[in-house]
């Protein structure tokens, strides 16, 4: 798991970094707009959290650029400043959470978790519905233990994403979707 | 086919229909409410590739309401319109996924272009209802292979006659059983039957009580 996190604010990225190791995330950290889209070209980061007034950029435009380069990565934007032109802009581009500072790290945590799963279900479900598929056939012809164990890991694994994805409909209309789904 | 289904949702007559006109021309269909009841009516008794609506109304509805909605699983792509902007709807509807956010008078295009993201994002939606659909058929089949350890696995209740006596249930309970025969989910029963989710559960507990299952995969599998 790899968060892209964006914040200029030097105590509040710290904070924050270690507040995700803390809960099992990796976390790379950047301070400006322009080293947030040198990272995503690199593609390893699964979900970004961005602050969208920073040293190098124009908020808005900033945002439309990370959409535009990064579509498969869910944003969060985390912001000192609230205005309705941004907070406009960030739902016409599909941004997932636009949090306020200072923003509570289990409700961050929370958003974050979220958009890794959303971004991960659609092509791990088809993923395993595939594996599925294949496995059922041998299960019936008791071809035995290892396709049913693999089943079972399988099976739980679906089942967990199913579930937590109940929690919250399959609303995200990223880019992501598209080609996942 | 048609452009899709679209619901408006606004106190001002003028507003309604000339909107809805507008976009009839533009090959859409569209329903229109005028009130919070109208709307809310609307959403549980049909299904919307989007939703334009105001969110201050007389009445009442508000984005909570819109919440509501969505928390149900009803809630189509959804468009605000308000002569009143304000950053905290605006925050709240960033949450919800609102599709768009237009400050009244807006440009007609804006909305014309609005609706037609919301109609395609409602489509890429149902494609991944429908994907997910089929993971959870493929779990569920497999699950009966696996089969309880009493069964052969793999075998069907074929030799059980017609599956668990139902006579034991109320008709609601029946009701409640066949929509997940059918694979909804409980906020797509409840929004069918006009119930809360909770009573949905309830329900779904008492049939596991009265059959003497423990789980829906359970259930379905004895009734198969």
């Amino acid at each position: 798991m790899s968060v892209l996190l964006a914040e200029d604010e030097e105590s509040v990225g710290r904070t924050t970094v270690a507040l995700f190791h803390g809960a099992g995330h990796r976390c790379e950290w950047v301070r400006t707009a322009r080293d947030v889209l040198s990272a995503l070209d690199t593609g390893a980061h699964e979900v970004l959290v961005t602050d969208i007034r920073m040293p190098g950029g124009d908020d808005l435009r900033y945002l439309a650029e990370v959409r535009r380069r990064a579509p498969d990565v869910p944003v969060i934007v985390v912001t000192g400043y609230p205005t309705l032109p941004s907070a406009i802009a960030a739902l016409r581009l599909d941004v997932l959470e636009y949090l306020v500072k200072p923003v509570d790290f289990g409700v961050l945590r929370a958003s974050v978790e979220e958009a890794l799963l959303l971004r991960r279900a659609g092509a791990r479900l088809q993923e395993l519905a595939a594996s599925l598929a294949r496995l059922a056939p041998q299960m019936q012809a008791q071809a035995a233990e290892p396709a049913l164990s693999e089943a079972r890991g399988l099976l739980a694994d679906i089942q967990s994403d199913l579930a937590r994805l109940r929690l919250r409909p399959l609303r995200w209309a990223g880019q992501g979707g598209r080609r996942g789904g | 086919m048609g452009g899709g289904r679209i619901l408006l949702v606004d106190d001002d007559a003028t507003f309604r229909t000339t909107t809805a006109k507008l976009l009839s021309l533009r090959g859409y269909r569209c329903w229109v409410a005028a009130d919070a009841a109208g709307a809310a009516g609307a959403l549980v008794r049909e299904r919307f590739d989007a939703l334009v609506t105001d969110i201050r109304m007389p009445d009442a509805w508000d984005l909570t309401h819109l919440q509501v909605h969505d928390d149900a699983g009803r809630l189509p792509p959804t468009i605000v319109v308000t002569a009143y902007p304000g950053v905290s709807t605006a925050i709240e509807a960033v949450r919800l996924s609102v599709v768009d956010y237009l400050c009244k008078p807006f440009e007609i295009e804006d909305l014309v272009r609005a609706v037609g993201r919301a109609v395609e994002r409602a489509r890429l939606a149902r494609r991944r209802i429908e994907a997910r659909a089929r993971a959870e058929d493929l779990v569920e089949a497999l699950r009966t292979l696996e089969g309880d350890p009493g069964r052969p696995a793999g075998w069907s209740t074929e030799d059980e006659g017609l599956g668990p006596d139902l006579s034991s249930l109320s008709d609601r309970e029946r009701e409640v059983v066949h929509a997940l025969q059918r694979g909804l989910r409980v906020a797509e029963i409840a929004g069918q039957l006009h119930l809360s989710p909770h009573t949905v559960r309830n329900h779904v507990k008492r049939v596991f009580r009265k059959l003497g299952v423990h789980s829906q995969i359970e259930l379905l599998a004895e009734l198969r």
